[in-house]
Formats: C-alpha cells, structure tokens, sequence
C-alpha cells in the first residue's frame, strides 16, 4: 500500500487502534525552520501517536524514514520534484523508505500520526520536505530498549556548519548578516538581514535603503557558493514592500537630494547601518512583526535641520511615528532637528 | 566535549601528515602536509594573512573570515556574511584587519574582544560593482607608505554567457575581427582596473587593462605585480609589473580612462591599443604550466624555505601547481624566468603566504573553475627540511648573445657543457581581440655554445635572441655532479628586451 496513504488512514481511524505504547508530541520553533524537540526515543516494535503541532506561520509537514542525513536529503529532494502536485500530496514523495508521515500542518493547527515502530534498533530520521525546509527541519527517532533513559541531548539532527552545503542559511536566536545577490534586486550592494523570530529584509549599500522586507524562512545562497558564485539569491519567505523607492532621507529640504556616504554596520544586537547623509551621521536599526508584515525603523541622527523621512508609495501602508508627523499628502515624516537623536518609523500593511 | 574532540583532532591531523602523499613534482627536501580546515564548512581560501599573535587569518570566497590558532590546531569563526572575500590584510603592528570583498575594502572590529568581529566598517566603496558574478575583487597588499592596492575584474559581459544584456557594455572589437568573441567588458566603473586607496581612504584608479587579475604581490621595495589569466585581448595566462597609468592590455576599462572619455572604443584600431600596451613582465605559457594563477608572493624568509631567497612563488588554481619567478631587469624594466617548482597540490591554488618558520602556506580552492588537484577546496603547506639542497636552476639571466643559467650545485661537468643538451624554442604570441593566442613564429634551435663555470654552479649559453619572445631552454639531460636530476627540467623565460 502507498506510504502516505497508510499514514492517512493511520490518521483517519486512530480509534480502531488500542492506546499506543508512546505519545510524542512535537513543536515547531517559530520563525526559525526547527522542531522541538528534534529528539525523541521509543521501543523497538512499539507503537506511537505523533503529533505535530505547528505554532510557526509557515506550513510544515513531517516524515519519518528508514535512513541517514544523505537519504533524508533524497526524500526532500524527490519532495521538490513533485512539483505543481506537491501541495496536493503534502510534499510526501512515494518511497520505500518512509514508515509515517503527516502532510501539510497550517500555521496554528496540529496533526496526528499512529506508527508501527520497526523491530529494529538504531536512529530513524525525521524532516520537513515543504520545498526550502528540509535542511534545518530534522530530527531523529531513536529506537532502544530502553527509552526513558536515553540521552537525547547529544542529538545532532541538524549539523551546525555556517555554510551549510545546501545553501540554507538559518537564522537562530542571533541575526544574520550577509552579503549576497538577490534575485529581483538589481544591486551589487545587497546586504540581507535575518532577525530571530522571522522577518528579514534587504539593506542596499549602494542606494543606502532597505529594499525589501519578507517573512519566514531567511534565504538560500546555494547560487552564491556553488560554481563561479555571484549568482543570484533566493529569498525564501514572503515579500513585503516598504515603502520604500528612493532613498528615504532628507535634510532640511524634502525636495533635496542628498549626499550620501555608507559607513558599513555594527552586529552588536540589532544589525545597526551607519552612514552619512550631508554630512550627518545615521544610525538606522529595523525591527519588524512577521504578522502585521511590518518593519519599524529605528533611525539616530545628530542634525542641526530637520529630517524627513519619506515613504513612497505609501498606498496600502500605515505610517506611524515617533518623532514628528506622518505626511500622507507629501509622503513623508517631518521629524524636526531637536527629536531626530532617536525616533522610530513604523511601516505596516493595512 | 570539546576536550576529545580536540584530542581526536590532533591525531587525525597527525595522521595526515605521516601518510601525506607528495606531489609528482617537488625538489628533494621539500614536503607537502595538510592543513585540516573547520569540519563541514566550504573553505574556498580567498585570502590568508598572519596576525601579530602567530595566528592566521584566512577568509573564504563563502564569506567568512577563520582564525588558526596554529599551535593548538584551532578554529574560530571571526566574521561572516562577506561577499566572497578574496584577500585580507593585516597591520603588523596594531593588528587591524582588512579584507576586500566584492562591494569594498572593509576593516573588521572586535570592539568588545570576544574574538568575533562586531563592526564592519567601510574603508572604500568607490568602485563599480553590479549582480554580475564575474565582478570579483582581488587583493589585498599595502605598500610602506599605507597605501592599499587591489585589482578589479572585468564584467562577464557577453549576453550568451551572461543571459543578460544588462551587462554588454564596453566589448571592444567583437565586430569587424575575425572570429572574435569578447566575452568581457565593463558594466560598473573601473571593471579592469588596479587602483590604489589612501591611508586617508581616498580611491584612486593606478592602472588599466586588466581582465581577470586574480592575485597581487608586493616585493619589499614596494614594486606591484598582478598576474591575469589567458582570454580575450590575453594571449596567455601572466605577470605584470603594475606601475601608475600602465595600459595591460584588455580594453574595456578604457571607458574610465580620461583621456578614453565619451570615445567609441570599437572605433579605435587594435594598434593602437597594442602600441598603449605593456606587455607582461613573465609569459606564463597556457597549458604548458598555468591556466588560471592566482597570488604572487616573494620568499622573504631569509633562506628558511630553502635557496630561493627574494624569488616569486605563484599558484595556479586549475593546474593547481606551484611556479616560482626569477625577475630580471632589463632596459630599465622587468622581465623574467618561471619554472614549475611542485607539481600538483590537492587543488587550485590562488593564495600564498609565508609563515615565521618558513613554511609556504597555500590556500585553496577548485570551485568553479575545474581544478588538476580535484578537491573542492583546502589549506596545504609546503616546507623546506633546512638542510637538503635540490638540484634546479636557480635562476636564468639575459646576456648580451643568450642567457646565463644557475645551478643550485654543481652541474655533470660533461653534460653541462654539450650545447646540444640546450634545445630550445622560442616563440611570440598575438595581441588580439581573440580569446588566447597560438604560438607565433615558433623557432627550434640548440645553443651554439655552453661554457660552465669553475664550480659548475653557472653555465653560460649562447643563442641567437629576439625581443618580444617566449623561450623555453629545456635542460633535461642535465644532471647534477652528484648524478641528482632537475627538480625543474624547463624554465620559460620571457624575453621583452634584449640587452643593452
């Protein structure tokens, strides 16, 4: 019988079945593509009820195999050839080696699997295969006599390379900052930002403004490390505009284009850029909420004049600020001199 | 944990060495051994530099900057995120750090010294830099006086290659010549450039023609030297001697060149452009011995690596090989020899540095380009045993009817002296539009005459000579006094101008 079809039927009558020897309950991080845990023990011919509960905002799936890490990348792979009928079969590919699987879990939602755990002894795997997941979504089924005294903290699913070989790059409980080339972004200068909790965006160096703004899974540099490198990036969540068409700051006059000079940027905490704007100095740091699909902006100046910020086109946007007035007929914050040391412009979808 | 881990390492690393297979090539009392790079991290070396505290530093085309504790055969992350970093720099004294990436120069801070860097400050960013993935950024040396230099890449402009046209600006002469097909061009300012930048961070362009510079060497008299590889308008794979407002000899970067300002550059005839060119001090023959160098570096180790004191050592990335240069100044310019001196390592190899021991470390990398050695990416050294003497020629010097040749002992007297035991050719090479040049006017003489000294140590030959020439003295049937054979059997040397 087909794999998933059995867990679907698993699925559909676990009352038919006696309590199972083992419960286990599995997590999502959110934001950042994990499980949690990414371990769990269970005996040899027993049977479990999994759950996957999925308190993360993208959607997620799970499959259980026969296996290690090399055949766990073939499944995530044979998941992504399915193509235009992936969604449809969950991202579950038909293959041998699977012994249970939950499809697609919305964001929210939880889902249920019951299992024959095979009689033999060792570690199974586990993974997401949604397209972009399977790298950092894993974990293992360790099968042994005896569960409840099995160490599970040395457990190492997901391997800790900072360059992983796929490409993936993931963001944990620190901000991300690379240089790369991103698909859609026509600049040379591109820097992507990925902050815990799952909202990114795109700082341009050369035009010294954020491009773009995404949620969910941060992005794959598979194009720049593979070859020749330089090619371009994808980024792996869902898009956002900010707003954003020009550079947005003025000093003193909003019809002036200023000068501008990048300083580089500072990875203490929040990914601070630094530059010059007539001569002033900018300190500008950028939060965001992965639902309101918002960024807010944290801008440091030391002006003799007063700044605008603009926000173009702000059609479809809220504008709030700190400091100053929202502008909607102009397009801009007016933040006057003696407020712009620190103030916060937020941006979000209406 | 971390204590096993180590302990484990350290025998593995030990392991290494012992069963260190050897280059096919390499002179008597030279070694190669392996330098374990962080486990499960891509390792593409882009540069390497040591800091005042012994330690090296070494980034990655991936973007990452690692430390070497090199007693301790440690690893640590310092930075990340770079976009492929291909050369660093490290002030002797105050320890700062620099690395050039493909957007700009950027100093890297450790402000509150927890080992990682925290601020990624810009030094300059006054260069043209687009999504094209051939705009790489090569460096990084800086001279006595504190100045930077680097070398710029032209971009991969040719729309069949590239599937964009966004970036087929400034091919010269692919119309109007036959069967050419300039793949290269400049589609962001100074593409083809070296420059320098200021203490003070001030950006000035130095030198033009460049194509695919990917290495820059500085020697103690603050003398610069860039190597490019064979393509269009680049006959073959070389070495340049880089001097304020040189011309090297790919076009495209003319667009930059005031005096080049708003000009058709299709419009100006190939001789001219030959006329503007000045052509590389050492020819470093494609195929026979190099297709893709990478860094020059001179042996400044005060004869710890062996007795080559003040020559040039060179890697290529797809032979993944060695070569070393002996510069010779004629008519108030550089020319000079080149030998294959180990031949192969595991891969590419495009970065050089020497350690306090004497110790040539070589980093390396075989992404994208095809590489001899097959390994992907890697870290080697190649060490000298302090006591053995190889038998090579030292150098080769022009003389007024042929060259001089150095022994690095005593040469078979008999042998040594039968010019028929001299064969060589000689040949020139286009200066066209074309991708790579044949041999031109290959000529295959003997030496007329072959005198060695005294000591055997120095031979002189006699032959006829010809400016703007290739010649490759093979020296395989000679051997050493003591019957050792040439490490290195053939030196090209590259003859420019002849002797006053």
């Amino acid at each position: 019988m087909k794999p998933y079809l059995t867990s679907l039927l698993l699925f559909l009558l676990p009352s038919l079945h006696a309590k199972p020897d083992h419960e286990i309950s599995l997590g999502t991080l959110h934001g950042q593509l994990r499980f949690s845990p990414e371990a769990f023990a269970v005996k040899p011919g027993s049977t479990v009820s999994l759950t996957l509960e999925n308190s993360d905002e993208m959607i997620h799936n799970l499959i259980l195999a026969k296996g290690d890490a090399k055949s766990v990348d073939l499944l995530a792979e044979a998941a992504l050839k399915l193509g235009e009928k992936g969604m449809e079969m969950g991202f579950v590919p038909k293959d041998s080696s699977i012994i249970a699987s939950i499809g697609l879990v919305q964001p929210g939602k939880k889902a249920s699997v019951e299992f024959k755990v095979p009689g033999e002894k060792g570690d199974y795997p586990f993974v997401c295969t949604f397209p972009g997941h399977s790298l950092t979504m894993r974990g293992i089924m360790k099968v042994v006599d005896d569960p409840a005294s099995a160490d599970l903290s040395q457990v190492k699913a997901v391997s800790a390379n900072t360059t992983p070989r796929n490409g993936v790059i993931e963001v944990g409980e620190e901000p991300r900052v690379i240089r790369v080339h991103v698909a859609g972004i026509d600049s040379g200068r591109s820097i992507a930002v990925g902050l815990p909790g799952g909202i990114n965006y795109l700082f341009d160096a050369e035009k010294l403004m954020i491009r773009t703004g995404w949620t969910g899974a941060f992005i794959n540099v598979t194009r720049d490390r593979r070859g020749r490198g330089g090619g371009l990036c994808a980024i792996l969540g869902e898009k956002f505009g900010v707003g954003a068409d020009e550079f947005p700051l003025r000093i003193g006059d909003p019809e002036k284009i200023p000068e501008t000079r990048f300083l580089g940027y500072s990875r203490s905490g929040n990914p601070t850029f630094l530059y010059e704007v007539n001569g002033v100095r900018i300190e500008q740091t950028a939060t965001g909420n992965p639902n309101t699909k918002g960024l807010t902006y944290g801008l440091r100046a030391d002006s003799r004049k007063d700044l605008y910020f603009l926000v173009k086109p702000a059609d479809g946007l809220t504008v709030a600020s700190t400091a100053g007035k929202w502008d909607p007929e102009n397009g801009y914050v007016r933040v006057p001199a003696k407020e712009a040391s620190e103030f916060f412009v937020s941006i979000e979808q209406k | 944990m971390k204590s096993t881990s180590q302990v484990l390492f350290f025998i593995l690393a030990h392991l290494a060495t012992l069963g260190q297979e050897q280059p096919k090539r390499i002179p008597a009392g030279y070694t190669v051994h392996n330098v374990e790079t962080p486990e499960g991290v891509s390792f593409g070396v882009g540069g390497m530099e040591f800091a005042p505290n012994g330690n090296l530093f070494v980034c990655t085309r991936e973007g990452e900057v690692w430390e070497y504790h090199a007693e301790k055969k440690e690893w640590a992350l310092f930075a990340d995120g770079l976009h492929e970093a291909l050369g660093i720099w490290i002030d002797p004294k105050s320890a700062e750090i620099f690395v050039i990436q493909r957007p700009e120069i950027t100093k890297l801070i450790d402000t509150d010294k927890d080992g990682q860097a925290d601020l990624y400050e810009t030094f300059n960013a006054d260069w043209g830099v687009t999504d094209n993935y051939h705009e790489y950024a090569f460096g990084l040396v800086r001279d006595g006086k504190g100045n930077f230099y680097g070398t710029l890449n032209t971009s991969l402009s040719w729309p069949g290659w590239a599937r964009s046209k966004k970036w087929d600006v400034a091919r010269v002469w692919t119309k109007g010549y036959k069967d050419t097909e300039g793949k290269m061009g400049r589609a962001a300012k100074y593409r083809g450039w070296g420059f320098q930048v200021t203490p003070q961070g001030k950006f000035v362009p130095f030198a033009s023609g460049m194509r695919s510079p990917a290495g820059i060497g500085i020697n103690k008299y603050d003398e610069l030297f860039f190597t490019d590889n064979q393509g269009d308008w680049e006959a073959s794979s070389s070495l340049h001697h880089i001097v304020k407002g040189r011309f090297h000899g790919h076009p495209s970067s003319l667009t930059d060149h005031p005096d080049y300002e708003g000009k058709d550059l299709n419009a100006i005839p190939i001789e001219e452009y030959e006329k503007l060119w000045t052509r590389p001090a050492v020819w470093i023959p494609h195929g026979e011995l190099a297709n893709s160098p990478g860094e020059p570096i001179f042996d400044y180790t005060g004869g710890k690596f062996g007795p080559f004191e003040g020559q040039m050592f060179i890697g290529d990335q797809s032979r993944s090989n060695i070569m070393r240069v002996s510069l010779d100044k004629v008519g108030g310019d550089y020319q000079g020899v080149i030998f294959d001196f180990v031949n192969r390592l595991q891969t590419g190899c495009i970065r050089h540095v020497f350690g306090k021991d004497g110790a040539l470390w070589v980093g390396q990398t075989g992404r994208g380009w095809g590489s001899a050695g097959g390994k992907e990416y890697g870290l080697q050294q190649v060490k000298w045993d302090g006591k053995t003497t190889p038998f090579s020629m030292h150098d080769v010097k022009l003389t007024k009817n042929g060259f001089r040749i150095t022994f690095t002992k005593p040469a078979d007297r008999t042998l040594a002296s039968d010019p028929a035991n001299y064969p060589i050719e000689r040949w020139g090479y286009h200066y066209h539009p074309r991708y790579g040049s044949p041999k031109t006017e290959l000529k295959r003489s003997n030496a007329s005459k072959a005198s060695l000294s005294k000591d055997g140590t120095e031979v002189l030959i006699e032959t006829e000579l010809e400016e703007s020439r290739v010649y490759k003295l093979n020296l395989a049937a000679i051997t050493a006094k003591d019957g050792s054979k040439l490490a290195n059997t053939i030196a090209w040397y590259t003859l420019n101008r002849l002797k006053d």
